[in-house]
């Protein structure tokens, strides 16, 4: 099982496929796998003594045999006394294959196996059966701080991690300053990593990771604890990472999955219940764990909507009932921060964002604001040349960096572009309702550019400028939800019509 | 560039080629964290051998006055040093004894979260006290050329039984620190063995002394033999050469420790990630 595959899988000859494929115009072939995991099992033993343990590693086969036979009548004659332990199957028969800068997610609860398959991926592990073949180099975010040694400073660590990694002094020396500027932990990188919070481990976890140049990166949810402006960061890392390298991306939650990757891994219990493009991997996950929480079977759930569009068809709805949206208690959806100029940002400098508010009906500034409450966004940006057709415009994004909604000026003034002579300030007010967010950490990205939608220039595009923090204690599905103005259910009363579903 | 399987490896030549940088650090790390924190840091590793020194001679000369009465004319004086030398070299052992059982399982992160040459850890402790044997046994020989009757020629021997001493340590590290990841009791074990073996080294007397019988069971014992021989050529200017049993004994025992040690440390290795 362990030894190295000399040969293309495929039976081709790496250096005689573009051959190959000149011939046969109509035959692409498929780029190399930079990962392929065959029918990867892990099994853990689980003894009921120690020593047992360790009897069986000393006495029995050689260490590099599977501790699991895949056949059990293989080892019949060795195992004459019963093995004192239990088995218990991690992971069972995965396959699949990653090519180079394809993005793949692993979906599933805690305990599917997730964490085993990559810990077997990162070499930590040894599989029982199966393979593991990586190309390239491997490097793996896996928790907090994995491999620093907590009694030594973040210094020392840096170096420590980068060799294991397989750089030299030399190279780490190289690159140090620019790991130390991206982790952005200031005088702490010369103290013992034992006293860093969660959130600094991560960040110059992620920054050594950042600078190995690995050719497949492995990202657990090690991202949760860091804060958002430190997760955008590591985004935009992925996103341009993903040009020239492989990630495989592990989480949870399916909203992430989507955002990150275009194929997914749902793992259920060790094995693998679907693979698939990840938005469609994501549905049937959440569709499966909904239809467990609530108790309907899926066909049933089916039938009731099917039965309602029915119902929706025949009849009117008879008893109307409106319901109002309760209001009853004191109500703060949005905590406003202040804007923040010296966010990371981008472009050619010849205007500047020297401010970003947000104003209620009345135009008085305000640090809260309520899910379906009006507001006012403004951006003030200072041109430092003359520009001819100025445009300002923003986005909401999510923590990890997906954009919600914004809007920009272009389409209002397009047609009689606004000139911003040098040293003029400029200022958008955009009026809009405030959606429900779910709870959580957003950032505005104001931009201030020249030209128009298909070609123009940023001047000034700072990454995150106002944070707003979503106190919204509702969970709702999706990334936004829009304050409904009714909701109505209604019951109509005779006929087979078996349930009513209810907007959620 | 083919598909690798992806794990660690570790064989000799990857610990010292590929890992050269990581077993430096280490060693450092472990040497200084002895004295790290203290006022006069590093200048203890010369301090407190000298103390030290100060010490046995005062016990062993004045309190104790016991001989060795291998050489003959022996003073006090002699006695003390080989005392000195005695328990300095046991000391080699005893630290491994004493942090060879956890130096594995006390890191489940560089088992668990890294793939990381593990092997290092204990050899990296076996180094660091071996920078503090080599520094206490130089301050030794400066004493013994200093106090009179000078250093005999045989002294030249030293370095390659230090060599032994410190092979023998790294095999028993390997063995302790992997077992260790399995089976927490080594501690206990190996505290007891070390004081067993701490009378079984024949620290305060001379193999001749001991009566027949018992003498050929105790030269069996390859840390007795590198006591005694280090003794001999240090200080009594007995030639290793000269004892070609004992040093039969040293060369199977350093070799066959020190390899059989990393034979089982890679063979637990795998389950490693499984234990932790």
């Amino acid at each position: 099982m362990n030894q190295i595959d000399q040969s293309n899988a495929e039976g081709v000859p790496a250096h005689a496929a573009p051959v190959a494929a000149g011939k046969q115009a109509n035959v692409v072939t498929p780029p190399e796998p930079v990962v392929r995991v065959e029918a990867l099992t892990k099994v853990f033993q689980i003894w009921k003594s120690p020593r047992g343990r360790l009897w069986n590693s000393l006495v029995r086969s050689a260490p590099r045999d599977p501790g699991f036979p895949a056949d059990p009548g293989m080892d019949g004659e060795r195992t004459v006394r019963r093995e004192r332990h239990d088995d218990f199957f991690a992971l069972r028969d995965v396959s699949f294959q990653m090519r180079r800068g394809e993005a793949l997610g692993v979906i599933g609860r805690n305990g599917s196996g997730k964490s085993t398959l990559l810990q077997l991926l990162a070499g930590t592990l040894r599989p029982t059966s199966g393979t593991v073949r990586v190309r390239g180099r491997v490097a793996a975010l896996l928790e907090l701080g994995s491999g620093f040694n907590p009694e030594f400073t973040g210094r020392e660590n840096v170096f420590l991690n980068a060799a294991l990694y397989g750089l030299s002094h030399r190279e780490t020396r190289a690159r140090f300053e620019s790991i130390a500027a991206f982790a952005d932990i200031g005088d702490f990188i010369d103290q013992p990593v034992k006293t860093y919070s969660s959130g600094m481990a991560l960040r110059l976890a992620f920054a050594v990771v950042a600078h190995v140049d690995a050719d497949v990166l492995i990202v657990d949810e090690a991202l949760a604890v860091g804060d958002v402006f430190f997760v955008q960061k590591c985004m935009r890392w992925l996103t341009a990472f993903r040009e020239r390298g492989t990630l495989l991306f592990v989480t949870h939650q399916a909203a992430d999955l989507s955002a990150l990757c275009e194929r997914a891994i749902w793992l259920l219990d060790g094995r693998i219940a679907d693979i698939g493009e990840a938005k469609v991997v994501a549905q049937r996950y959440l569709a499966y764990f909904n239809q467990q929480s609530s108790g309907v079977a899926g066909a049933a759930h089916v039938s009731g909507a099917a039965a309602r569009r029915e119902a929706d068809a025949r009849s009117p709805t008879v008893d109307r009932r409106s319901l109002v949206l309760a209001c009853e208690r004191e109500r703060t959806d949005f905590r406003l921060y202040e804007f923040d100029p010296e966010g990371e940002a981008y472009g050619t400098g010849l205007a500047r964002i020297v401010g970003v508010r947000v104003l209620d009906r009345e135009s008085r500034v305000r640090t809260t604001v309520d899910g379906g409450e009006d507001v006012c966004l403004t951006i003030t940006a200072e041109a430092l040349v003359d520009l001819d057709d100025i445009i300002l415009g923003w986005v909401l994004k999510n923590r990890l960096g997906q954009y919600i909604f914004g809007d920009n000026t272009y389409l209002t003034t397009r047609g009689k572009p606004v000139k911003a002579p040098a040293g003029s300030q400029v200022e958008a007010t955009f009026r809009f309702r405030m959606p429900l967010l779910p709870r959580g950490s957003y950032v505005i990205a104001p931009a201030v550019a020249s030209g128009d939608l298909e070609n123009h220039v940023q001047h000034h595009w700072i990454h995150e400028a106002l944070l707003i923090e979503s106190t919204h204690v509702y969970v709702h599905r999706g990334l936004v939800a829009l304050p409904m103005d009714d909701i109505r259910i209604a019951v109509s009363p005779a006929q087979p019509v078996v349930s009513v579903g209810s907007t959620g | 560039m083919d598909l690798q399987q992806s794990t660690y490896d570790e064989s000799f030549e990857r610990l010292w080629s590929r890992h050269g940088y990581l077993l430096h650090q280490f060693t450092r790390r472990a040497f200084q964290q002895t004295y790290s924190g203290s006022a006069l840091g590093l200048a203890w590793a010369i301090v407190t051998p000298l103390l030290m020194m100060a010490l046995y001679t005062f016990v062993f000369s004045v309190v104790f006055q016991n001989r060795y009465g291998v050489m003959p004319g022996e003073t006090r004086l002699d006695y003390a040093f080989g005392v000195f030398l005695s328990i300095t070299t046991f000391g080699v052992f005893s630290d491994t004894f004493g942090s060879a059982p956890t130096a594995i399982a006390s890191q489940p992160n560089f088992v668990r979260k890294v793939v990381f040459p593990l092997a290092i850890l204990p050899l990296a402790q076996v180094l660091a006290s071996g920078i503090r044997y080599v520094l206490t046994l130089v301050l030794l020989l400066v004493a013994v050329a200093v106090s009179g009757r000078g250093l005999p020629a045989t002294a030249a021997w030293a370095p390659l039984l230090m060599c032994a001493v410190l092979m023998m340590s790294a095999g028993l590290a390997w063995l302790f620190s992997a077992v260790g990841v399995y089976l927490r009791d080594i501690s206990q074990m190996a505290s007891t063995l070390s004081l067993a073996l701490f009378w079984a080294s024949a620290v305060f007397f001379s193999l001749e002394r001991v009566p027949d019988g018992f003498r050929q069971v105790m030269s069996l014992n390859p840390i007795l033999q590198a006591i005694e021989l280090l003794r001999g050529a240090v200080l009594w200017g007995v030639s290793p050469g000269d004892r070609p049993g004992g040093l039969v004994v040293l060369a199977i025992g350093s070799l066959g420790l020190f390899f059989g040690g990393f034979w089982t440390f890679r063979r637990l290795r795998p389950a490693f990630a499984d234990v932790v």
